[in-house]
Formats: structure tokens, C-alpha cells, sequence
């Protein structure tokens, strides 16, 4: 079995080499750290003061060392709009995925275990950076193991119990989707990744869904 | 062009708008020290005495030999840069000629030595900016705040000692007492000790018994000759400044352990030196290489220097070696930070005067004013979200940063644990419920800004 590769985003947050898309794709979904990094660089008038506060009334921030079983999904960025997100993406030198890719590296994924040891591989993260990623991941093996679920890779990255993400959906009625599985005590409900179905939105371009938030790919 | 430090007043000052310090309109500053000063950067000095210690005697020598190198150091050569340095050091050069010693200094407002030194080996050009300044004066701790802002400004200081007349002293004052005086009149400065570096430069060392080690190295001065007529001199490509400065850090630390043993109070000296976080080196020197006949005040015999140029090469190398504070000071950007932007200029300025102050404004990873710029006058439009987390995860680890804010910022929290708990201020402007931060200071426009740049620079 090969090493895992990761590279680092403009903000030094890891993306892992998935090989069944040929792409790299964040380790978590994206994270309230990562847009703030966006905001503070980029010069677009509409995400200013006001935008990220609506979005942080729709979930509250945490800071990295306060980050438990209860909040952890109050790290990620949720409540962007598909455009938004398509501009953070930009940003971030990223794409979103497909449905296809999304599905792919998920189901690539779910077939490996865990990664043990997988931060030290990650490469120079920063302090605030590697807190996050390691109470997260705490967090999430806890919630993990009250839902009696068995973790693979694809849980370690929160594919499942993360939030649900954005995906582009080309041929569908409804461009975009969103994929994963929130955490039942961020967002209930009964959606499951692995029926290859997106969830849809009525009105994805304009409602800000408070569990709506994304995660990249670089493809390459 | 950098900011430049008017070498009177040692504020800095923006010459490119008016050619005069408005500070110090008597004294103008020398065009070429402006002119080059990016190029030819200022070596300050500042020396410290008791009177009558051979303190004005070894600046005497120090400029002799210093215009002689050009003698030795191959492209080497000096300017002075006014007519009173020049008037300076000709009558020193007359002195030391006749042999006659130089007259004690006056108390007055010290006026800095302006020589440009070019082609030094292996360090390039430096403009000495090197103050006299009157032993008397730090007889007394009133006097010192009076007539020293250079205290506070130069990071290199030598203490010119002559172990011969402590020894003798009526009134049997020590090391301690002159390094007491020293550091009240820094804290009543509120200036900090910590990284300065003290030169110990014990004076008259020809009528020391040192150890045979000590009195080998003074004796073995390849440059002891340099002012005398017809003097052979060792080759330019023969000095290495590295290799020097080893012989230098040897000898230091002999005269470290001297100290220790043989001088009164020199542990207790050496004690209180480094518990200040000071760097404590020593240097020993003959600036005549005999005492003057005691009727006339006349040398005996042609004057030859014994490492005359130690304290200014160690001087030259902790300089170089020396780093600027780097410093930052990040705004609010917000909708309702316009009272940050009424406090920011002074604290600015007073700043400046410590390190290179970079400004950023909340929520912009972007730098606002560079070093010697003056910073933004008002918020961003549009407003931005306080955050800082993009701008700290980028300065350098060794800076200091000085945040203004009216409100809380969104993720200052997340670096609670990390080490910028002891590298930040937070400031407030507004009454108002502040961020748990450590170090956290209200202030208002109108307020002094000495607590508050203190308060940083002592973290």
C-alpha cells in the first residue's frame, strides 16, 4: 500500500491524494478558519462584515481548543450559497467535484481504514490548524462511536457526521446537490451518501441552508 | 528612502518633505548623512563615566585612529559630515600631537561626533554617530533624563572604566554604582534593558596590573602603532574581522573573570548586569599607553594606542548582528472602529522610535503602511470582519503586535494558548465587553502612549 500524499491549501489546511479521481480533496469539509483566510484577502465587496455574520448566526464559531462531541460542526463553513461557495473555490486555486467525483472518492474511500497516525504525514500545519484537525477528529470518532458506526476512511475525512456539502450536478435538474451526512445532532434527518442520490434544495441558490457547506478538490 | 533618525533629536523624521529636523532647527542635519543613509547606516554610540576616567581621552584616540586606518583597510576611508565634528577632531588631532591630554568634557546637551566610515572589511560603510557625553552627568539621576534621549535610543553603550582611579576613589564608588545609575535612569525612561548590549571598556590600562594574558593581548595590538610617524604597518589582507572578534570574545571573557575576582563589587556588577537581560562584553585599552606627566598634563614620549579599536569593532559586530524589532499594529477594520483610527498616530510614532512598525487593519491580510509610512488614517470601505488570524499566522515569530479594536474580535480566542499570548497588546478604544486576552489596555486619543508601547515592548 502506498504513503499517503497530502498537499496544503492557501490557508495550510491538508488535501488528501485520492486516486480513484485523480484529484486532491480537503480532509475535512471546508472550515470557518479557511474562509476567513478568503476573506481576508479577497477585495469582493459582498463578503464583507455583514455577509459572515449572517453566516455565523446560521452556526456559531468555535474556537479550536473549545471544539468537543457537541460542536464540532461549528468549525465548518456552512450556509453558502452555491456561488459563494464556487468563489471560495476559485479562491482556493480548487474546485468543487462533481456528483462523480464526490461519489467516487467517497466510495474509494470507504473501502480503506482508517489512516493511523495521519496528522503527522499532513506536513507543516500550524498550531491552530492542528488543534482543529485533531479535536475534530476526536469529536467525530466519539460521535461515531455513540452512532455504533464503524469508522473508515471516508468517516475519518467526514464524509459521513461532517455536514452536508455542495456538489455540482451537471445533467440534473437542479445544478446543485449536496452529498454527505451531517451529524445527527447538527442536522437530523435520514439522507444517506451511499444511495448515490443527491440531496436537493428547493431553492439552493438563494436559501442559505445553515448544514450547507463544501469541500474542494484540485484536480491535477 | 527609510525613515531617517535626525541624529540630535533621534527622532525619526521624514527629510524628503523638509531638508531640517523641525525639532532641532539650530542644528541642521549634514545632507550626506541624510543622503546616504540607507547606504551608510548609522552606527550609534554612547559612552558612560564616571569624570576624569580618560573617557574623552579615548574618543580622542578612537578618532585618530580611526582617520589612520584608511592606512591599513584597503578602500577605507572617513568624512566627517560637519563643521563641528571636523572642528572636533582637529583639535583632538592638535592634542594628541602636542601630547597635551584633552580637556574634560563640558556638561552640556550632547552633541554626537557625524563621521562617515567607508569600506570597513567585511561590514561596508556605517555613518558614526558616537556621543560625548560629560562624566558629571550621571553623577546625578536628574541629569541623566535631562540631557540623554540618547540612553534610550542606542542599543550598544560602553561604560568607560578606569579600574586605576576606582580603586582611588574619594568616595568609593564602584561598578554597581555607575550601572545603578545607568539603569534608574533608563527606567525612568521606561526604557528596557533587556537585549541591550553593554560594553565594559576598562580605560588607563596601562596602569593596571591585568593578568599576563590581558597584558599579552593589549601588547600584541597590530595597530598600536598607527599614529605614529613611519610606522610599519601589518598588511590589509592580513585582517579578518571574525578572526579578530574571537580574539576580542577570548579577552572578554578573561576580563569577565578579572572582574569577578579583582574588582570591587565586579560580581555583584556582572550580577545585576545580566539579571537586566543585558549582553555584557569587555574591552580593555591604553589610549596614550602611559599617563601624562601629573604637573604639566603632558605625554612624555610619542603616544601609542593599545586596542584602541576594540570597543568600536565590538561595537561594529554586535551591530551587525543586532535585529530591528519587528514590529505590528493591526486596526480595526469594522463599521464602527473610527475611534481606533483617533488613538493610532501617536501611538505610531511613539513606536517608530523601537522598531520597524508594519500596519495592518483587521480582517485584511494585506499590509497597510510599510516601515517609516505613516499608517491608515481611516476604516476600509467596505468595513471588514475583525479577524486576525490570517494576519498572525504570517508575521515572523519574534514579532511584537499592538491591536486596536473597538469590539471583539472573532478569533482572537484561538490563539489564547499559542505564544502570542506574551507577543500581543490588545488595545481597546471603546468601553464595552473586551476579548479574554492576557495583556489587554484601554486606552483613548489624548492618552499617553508611553504605558501602552511599553507594556508591549516589555512582553
Amino acid at each position: 500500500m502506498t504513503a499517503p500524499t497530502f498537499i496544503l491549501d492557501r490557508a495550510g489546511f491538508p488535501m488528501l491524494r485520492v486516486e480513484a479521481i485523480g484529484a486532491y480533496i480537503h480532509w475535512y469539509p471546508l472550515t470557518k478558519i479557511q474562509a476567513e483566510y478568503f476573506l481576508c484577502s479577497t477585495t469582493d465587496s459582498q463578503f464583507d462584515e455583514k455577509w459572515y455574520d449572517d453566516l455565523l448566526y446560521l452556526n456559531a464559531r468555535v474556537t479550536p481548543t473549545e471544539i468537543s462531541d457537541n460542536n464540532y460542526w461549528n468549525a465548518f463553513l456552512t450556509g453558502v450559497l452555491p456561488h459563494e461557495a464556487q468563489q471560495l473555490a476559485q479562491w482556493a486555486q480548487c474546485s468543487i467535484p462533481t456528483l462523480d467525483e464526490w461519489l467516487t472518492a467517497y466510495r474509494a474511500l470507504k473501502q480503506q481504514p482508517e489512516l493511523s497516525d495521519a496528522f503527522a504525514s499532513m506536513g507543516d500545519l500550524s498550531e491552530r490548524t492542528r488543534t482543529l484537525l485533531e479535536r475534530v477528529d476526536a469529536a467525530s470518532r466519539n460521535v461515531a462511536a455513540h452512532e455504533g458506526l464503524t469508522r473508515t476512511r471516508a468517516d475519518q475525512l467526514l464524509m459521513r457526521l461532517g455536514v452536508m456539502e455542495w456538489v455540482d450536478c451537471p445533467n440534473s435538474r437542479v445544478r446543485w446537490g449536496g452529498m454527505g451526512k451531517p451529524a445527527k445532532r447538527f442536522r437530523g434527518g435520514l439522507f444517506s451518501p451511499d444511495h448515490g442520490q443527491p440531496h436537493e434544495l428547493l431553492d439552493p441558490e438563494t436559501d442559505r441552508a445553515s448544514y450547507y457547506g463544501l469541500r474542494l478538490i484540485r484536480r491535477a | 528612502m527609510a525613515q531617517v533618525i535626525c541624529p540630535f533629536c533621534l527622532k525619526p523624521h521624514d527629510f524628503a518633505l523638509a531638508r531640517t529636523c523641525e525639532i532641532c532647527a539650530d542644528n541642521p542635519v549634514p545632507d550626506e548623512y541624510i543622503a546616504e543613509y540607507d547606504r551608510v547606516p548609522p552606527l550609534w554610540l554612547l559612552t558612560i563615566g564616571f569624570s576624569r576616567h580618560g573617557k574623552t581621552t579615548y574618543l580622542a584616540a578612537l578618532t585618530l585612529v580611526l582617520e589612520n586606518m584608511s592606512n591599513v583597510w584597503e578602500g577605507m576611508y572617513d568624512n566627517a559630515y560637519d563643521q563641528a565634528t571636523m572642528t572636533a577632531i582637529r583639535q583632538m588631532w592638535r592634542e594628541a600631537m602636542q601630547g597635551e591630554i584633552v580637556q574634560k568634557t563640558d556638561v552640556t546637551t550632547p552633541r554626537p561626533l557625524l563621521i562617515g566610515l567607508y569600506g570597513l572589511p567585511e561590514v561596508g560603510s556605517r555613518s558614526l554617530v558616537m556621543y560625548d557625553v560629560a562624566g558629571e552627568i550621571f553623577d546625578s539621576i536628574n541629569e541623566v533624563q535631562a540631557y540623554l534621549p540618547a540612553l534610550k535610543f542606542v542599543g550598544t553603550t560602553w561604560f568607560l572604566v578606569s579600574l586605576q582611579d576606582l580603586e582611588n576613589d574619594q568616595e568609593g564608588r564602584s561598578l554597581t554604582d555607575l550601572f545603578s545609575v545607568y539603569r534608574k535612569g533608563m527606567r525612568s525612561l521606561q526604557a528596557d534593558l533587556q537585549g541591550r548590549n553593554l560594553i565594559v571598556v576598562y580605560t588607563k590600562a596601562d596602569q593596571v596590573a591585568f593578568t599576563p594574558e590581558i597584558e599579552e593581548y593589549l601588547m600584541l595590538d597590530p595597530y598600536q602603532a598607527l599614529t605614529l610617524p613611519d610606522a610599519t604597518l601589518p598588511p590589509s589582507e592580513d585582517f579578518s574581522l571574525q578572526e579578530y572578534r574571537q580574539g576580542m570574545e577570548q579577552v572578554s571573557n578573561l576580563l569577565e573573570e578579572y572582574t569577578r575576582q579583582r574588582v570591587k563589587k565586579g560580581r555583584a556588577f556582572i550580577n545585576m548586569v545580566k539579571a537586566e537581560g543585558m549582553n555584557l562584553y569587555f574591552s580593555v585599552v591604553s589610549a596614550l599607553g602611559q599617563s601624562p606627566d601629573v604637573s604639566s598634563s603632558r605625554l612624555r614620549e610619542r603616544a601609542r594606542r593599545y586596542r584602541v579599536l576594540d570597543p568600536f569593532l565590538w561595537a561594529l559586530t554586535l551591530q551587525a548582528t543586532e535585529t530591528t524589532r519587528t514590529l505590528r499594529i493591526i486596526v480595526d477594520g469594522s463599521s464602527t472602529s473610527g475611534s481606533a483610527y483617533q488613538a493610532l498616530p501617536a501611538v505610531w510614532e511613539r513606536l517608530a522610535d523601537y522598531g520597524e512598525v508594519t500596519t495592518y487593519q483587521l480582517g485584511d491580510s494585506q499590509a497597510k503602511s510599510q516601515p517609516g509610512q505613516k499608517p491608515p488614517t481611516a476604516p476600509p470601505d467596505p468595513p471588514r470582519k475583525r479577524l486576525i488570524g490570517p494576519i498572525l499566522e504570517h508575521t515572523p515569530p519574534d514579532a511584537r503586535v499592538l491591536v486596536f479594536a473597538t469590539g471583539p474580535i472573532a478569533d482572537l480566542a484561538d490563539f489564547a494558548s499559542t505564544s502570542w499570548r506574551d507577543r500581543l497588546v490588545l488595545v481597546q478604544t471603546e468601553p464595552g465587553q473586551p476579548d479574554a486576552w492576557p495583556h489587554t489596555v484601554t486606552y483613548r486619543a489624548g492618552d499617553d502612549p508611553t504605558p501602552l508601547v511599553n507594556t508591549l515592548l516589555r512582553l
